[in-house]
C-alpha cells in the first residue's frame, strides 16, 4: 500500500523531470518547445501546491491538530516559488534566455529544500495523522 | 516523530557558514605560497616540513574550515533543530579553528615545535565544541541515509582529531607518541579515507539527486558503502594480521570504486542536460577517487618490486594529492559556486517577506556567481591539479604548480568576496526601501 509520503515525493520527481525538460529547451533556444514543455510543468505545480497541498492535505492537517508551524511555513515558501514562477514567466516571454535559466536555478535549489522539508518532515507526519486523505487527492 | 522544538524556519545567520567560507580560500592561498617560497625538494616525500605544512592548511586550513561552515548551515535545515548556542558557538569554533590550524602549520614548516602544543589545545576546543553541538543534532532524528553515513563521518573526525592531538603533544614534547604501527598513515586514512569520504557520501546522497535532478541512491548501497569503510578503517587500526589488513585494504578500496562509479554513473542519468559546473567538478572529484583507489590497491600489493624507494614515496605524496587536491577539494569548490549563491538568494528572500514587490529585484544565483567565472575556476583547479601532478616527478613543475594553486585560491576568494559584496549591497537597499 502507497503512502502520502511515496505519493507526494514522485509527484516531486515528476515535477523536477518536467522542470528540466522545459529549462532543456529553453538552454537550446526552442522557444515554442519551450512554451509547451513550461505550461506541462507549471500545471503539473499548480495541482501539487495549491490543489493537493493546500488544497487538501494542509487544512485535514490542521483539522487532524498536527503541528501548525511547519505548515504555516510550507505556505509561505509557496508563495516564494510562485514569485519566481511568475518572473520566469516574464523572461519566457520576452525571451531572455539567460535570465529565465538564472531564475530556474534559483527555483530548482528553492524547490529542492523545500521539496527536503516536505520529504523528511512534513509528509511522514502526514501519514501518521491523515493516512486517509490518500484517496481523496485530487 | 519527536515534534517538539520543530521548526522549519530554522535557518542560520548567514553570517555564520559565510564566515568560515570567506576565510577558507586564504589558507589555500598561504599554502600556495609556502609551496613558492619553499624549497625545490618539497614533493620528495610526504614527510618534507614544507609539504606537511601544506597538507595541514589544505586539510584543516580549507576542507574542514568549509565542512564545518557547512555543517552549521546544513544540519539545523536537515533536522529542524538550531544548533546549541548559535553565533556564539559558531563564532568561537571558526577563530580557535583558524589560530589553531596557523600555528599548527607555523610549526611544521619552521619546524618549531613547541608551538604545536598550542595548536593542539586550541584545534582541540575547536573540534570538541564542534563535535558536541553537531552530537546533540544528530541524536534528534533517526534520519535518512545521509544522516547514517554523517554519524560514521563525525565518529571518523573524532578518531582522525584524536589522533593528530597526540601526534602533536608528542612531537611538543609533552607526551609519547601513541603506540601503533603505521600512526601517521592511520591518522591520514581516518582523516582523508574516513571523514573526508564518509562526510562526501551523505553530502552526496542529498546533493546530487537534488541539484542535478538524478535517480537516489539504493539505500542498501547509501548505507553499505559507509559501514564497509568504516570497518575497514577500524580493522586496519585494530588488528595487526597481515592477511586480516590487506582484506580490509581491498574492501576499503572497493567501497571507493564502486561509490565513485556508481555515483558517476547517476550523473551520467541526470534530467538536466544543462552545462553545469558543479556537476563537472563533481566528475573530476569521482574519477580522481577512482584513481586514488586503484593507486592505493596497487601501493598495498606491490610491496617489492618497485625499483626504488624514491618512487615509492613519489607515488604516496601522487596517492595525497589526488585524494586532497583531486577529490575533496574539487567537490568543495564546486558546491561553493552553487551553495554561495543560494543561500544569498534564500536569506535575502527572507528580507522581502514583508514587501514582496522586492522579491523582483533580487539578484538571481546566476548574477551572484556568473557561469562564466565558475567555468574560469574549474580550468584553474584542473591545471593546478595537473601541475601539482607533474611536480611531484618533475622539480621543474614546482615552481608553476605553486604559482596555479595560489592562482585557483585567489580566484575562488575572489568570487566569494564579490558574492558576500552583491549580498550585502542588496540587503542595505532592502532594508533602505522597508523590506
Amino acid at each position: 500500500m502507497t503512502t502520502i509520503s511515496a505519493f507526494m515525493q514522485d509527484n516531486h520527481r515528476q515535477c523536477d523531470e518536467l522542470y528540466a525538460a522545459a529549462e532543456e529547451a529553453v538552454a537550446n533556444q526552442e522557444w515554442e518547445r519551450a512554451d509547451k514543455l513550461w505550461q506541462a510543468f507549471a500545471d503539473q505545480l499548480e495541482v501539487h501546491i495549491t490543489e493537493r497541498e493546500e488544497g487538501r492535505l494542509f487544512p485535514a492537517l490542521e483539522a487532524a491538530g498536527g503541528p501548525g508551524n511547519p505548515v504555516r511555513m510550507m505556505r509561505m515558501e509557496h508563495e516564494q516559488i510562485r514569485a519566481l514562477v511568475a518572473q520566469m514567466v516574464d523572461a519566457l516571454a520576452a525571451r531572455e534566455q539567460q535570465q529565465f535559466l538564472g531564475l530556474g536555478e534559483t527555483l530548482l535549489l528553492l524547490t529542492q529544500q523545500h521539496n527536503m522539508k516536505e520529504e523528511n518532515i512534513l509528509y511522514p507526519i502526514m501519514d501518521q495523522y491523515i493516512a486517509d486523505q490518500l484517496a481523496h487527492l485530487p | 516523530m519527536k515534534m517538539q522544538g520543530l521548526s522549519l524556519e530554522t535557518i542560520p545567520p548567514i553570517h555564520i557558514p559565510f564566515r568560515f567560507f570567506l576565510t577558507a580560500p586564504w589558507m589555500g592561498i598561504v599554502a600556495g605560497l609556502a609551496l613558492l617560497l619553499g624549497s625545490d625538494q618539497a614533493f620528495s616525500s610526504q614527510w618534507t616540513p614544507e609539504l606537511r605544512a601544506v597538507t595541514h592548511l589544505l586539510t584543516l586550513g580549507f576542507m574542514a574550515m568549509v565542512m564545518l561552515g557547512a555543517m552549521f548551515q546544513l544540519v539545523p535545515v536537515i533536522s529542524g533543530h538550531l544548533i546549541p548556542g548559535g553565533t556564539k558557538v559558531a563564532g568561537l569554533v571558526h577563530v580557535l579553528l583558524s589560530v589553531g590550524v596557523l600555528l599548527l602549520v607555523a610549526g611544521f614548516y619552521w619546524q618549531a615545535y613547541a608551538l604545536m602544543g598550542w595548536a593542539a589545545l586550541l584545534l582541540l576546543l575547536a573540534f570538541a565544541v564542534f563535535l558536541l553541538a553537531l552530537a546533540t543534532l544528530l541524536r534528534h532524528r533517526i534520519g535518512g541515509d545521509s544522516i547514517f553515513s554523517i554519524r560514521f563521518a563525525a565518529l571518523a573526525l573524532l578518531t582522525t582529531v584524536g589522533l593528530g592531538l597526540w601526534l602533536s603533544a608528542s612531537y611538543a614534547g609533552l607526551t609519547t607518541p601513541p603506540a601503533l604501527a603505521n600512526k601517521a598513515t592511520v591518522h591520514m586514512a581516518w582523516g582523508i579515507g574516513g571523514w573526508v569520504l564518509l562526510l562526501v557520501m551523505g553530502a552526496s546522497y542529498q546533493v546530487i539527486p537534488m541539484f542535478h535532478v538524478t535517480p537516489s541512491y539504493p539505500s542498501l548501497l547509501a548505507r553499505g558503502l559507509p559501514t564497509t569503510v568504516f570497518v575497514s578503517l577500524l580493522t586496519l587500526t585494530l588488528v595487526q594480521l597481515p592477511e586480516v589488513q590487506a582484506l580490509a585494504v581491498l574492501a576499503f578500496c572497493a567501497a571507493a570504486m564502486t561509490y565513485a562509479i556508481f555515483s558517476i554513473h547517476l550523473l551520467g542519468q541526470r534530467k538536466r542536460k544543462l552545462a553545469d559546473i558543479t556537476a563537472r567538478f563533481w566528475r573530476l572529484s569521482l574519477v580522481c577517487l577512482l584513481l586514488s583507489a586503484l593507486l592505493a590497491t596497487g601501493l598495498y600489493f606491490t610491496d617489492d618490486p618497485l625499483p626504488s624507494p624514491g618512487i615509492r614515496h613519489q607515488l604516496q605524496v601522487v596517492l595525497g594529492t589526488l585524494m586532497i587536491y583531486g577529490f575533496a577539494i574539487s567537490v568543495i569548490m564546486g558546491m561553493l559556486q552553487k551553495i554561495v549563491p543560494f543561500l544569498s538568494y534564500l536569506h535575502l528572500q527572507r528580507s522581502c517577506l514583508s514587501n514582496f514587490a522586492l522579491l523582483k529585484t533580487l539578484p538571481h544565483m546566476g548574477e551572484i556567481i556568473p557561469a562564466s567565472r565558475s567555468r574560469w575556476q574549474f580550468n584553474l583547479h584542473i591545471a593546478a591539479l595537473l601541475t601539482l601532478l607533474a611536480g611531484i616527478t618533475t622539480d621543474q613543475a614546482t615552481t608553476p604548480a605553486a604559482i596555479l594553486v595560489t592562482a585557483d585560491f585567489a580566484w575562488l576568494s575572489f568570487s566569494l568576496i564579490s558574492a558576500t559584496a552583491l549580498y550585502h549591497n542588496t540587503a542595505q537597499r532592502i532594508t533602505s526601501s522597508g523590506g
